[in-house]
């Protein structure tokens, strides 16, 4: 199944989001998807599911619009 | 008393007198006086709004004078809060400003919420925005902005039809780490909350259910759709 996955984490390094389409096997977790982006977790990730917020063990369906977003606070 | 035209002179001939009234008539709640805050609280009183109140339990500390527009070198040890609406206070002398030197999530301010209109989520920790975003009465907004390096994010929170911060930022915790924040990006965020703060008390969001993402470095701009989950 497709899956267009779309990464902020480059916007803080002054980039563009990172955008690639992923041919992935039914039952692919989103975690699975961020591995294949090689996007570092560590401290960890909004993850939006065609626009809703979801988690790493979110189930992606063909044709879903999946984007990561780095969890900031600070002010 | 300089008439309040001729202060508003340029505000009137871009958006009227009309709106200028309105905003007289209106109140903000900021939470959190550091860098946006300061920001947000700034322009909204160079725009005219009736009232503002400023929350922030924090003192001033050399770190802070990197970005965080109302403090200088000679107000280091005291209480944002006060410092903040002294210099607000000197700016119009046509906005009320209130003084409350509270901790979000520690003390009680639904009583202070509930007189608003909207509010500026200004914190610089998750827990805090939670605790905010609890407080919040039905049918008052929430610009919502947050800032890593050069990069920030901003939102509209309304209750009952956005999404929440909960939601977004689920499993978030404080973190103890000294997180990079340069000026560019401060004014700019700060800046565009204050500009949806306006749409807001207009009737007119425009981030009610989108994320706006902003990279300085690469001038990037962009909304990004988020729906309750």
């Amino acid at each position: 199944m497709k899956i267009q996955a779309k990464s902020f984490f480059t916007v803080l390094s002054g980039g563009r989001p990172t955008i690639k389409v992923f041919d992935m096997p039914e039952g692919t977790t989103a975690e699975e998807v961020i591995r294949e982006m090689k996007i570092d977790m560590s401290d960890g990730a909004i993850i939006l599911i065609n626009g809703r917020p979801s988690n790493e063990k979110s189930v992606l369906r063909e044709g879903d619009d999946f984007a990561v977003m780095p969890p900031v606070s600070a002010a | 008393m300089i008439a309040r035209d001729d202060i508003f002179v340029r505000n009137i001939a871009f958006w009227g007198s009309e709106q200028q009234d309105i905003l007289a008539g209106k109140s903000v709640f900021i939470a959190g006086v550091g860098a946006l805050g300061c920001v947000v609280a700034e322009i909204l009183v160079r725009c005219g709004i009736g009232r503002v109140v400023v929350a922030d339990r924090g003192v001033i500390d050399p770190p802070d004078l990197n970005r965080q527009a109302l403090y200088t070198v000679g107000d280091l040890g005291e209480p944002k809060a006060y410092i903040a609406a002294d210099r607000l206070n000197a700016l119009t002398g046509l906005t009320e400003v209130v003084a409350m030197n509270v901790s979000i999530g520690e003390d009680d301010i639904a009583g202070a919420l509930s007189g608003c209109d909207g509010v500026a989520d200004c914190l610089d920790n998750f827990p805090s925005r939670f605790a905010l975003e609890d407080a919040l009465p039905e049918k008052i907004f929430m610009v919502t902005g947050a800032l890593r390096g050069d990069y920030g994010q901003l939102t509209s929170i309304i209750p009952g039809r956005t999404v929440r911060l909960r939601e977004l930022f689920a499993g978030f915790g404080k973190t103890e780490k000294i997180v990079p924040v340069i000026p560019t990006i401060v004014f700019a965020a700060g800046s565009l909350m204050a500009q949806e703060i306006l749409n807001n008390l207009l009737c007119k969001p425009q981030l009610a259910g989108r994320i706006l993402v902003v990279g300085m470095a690469g001038f990037y701009l962009e909304h990004v759709p988020v729906k309750p989950a």
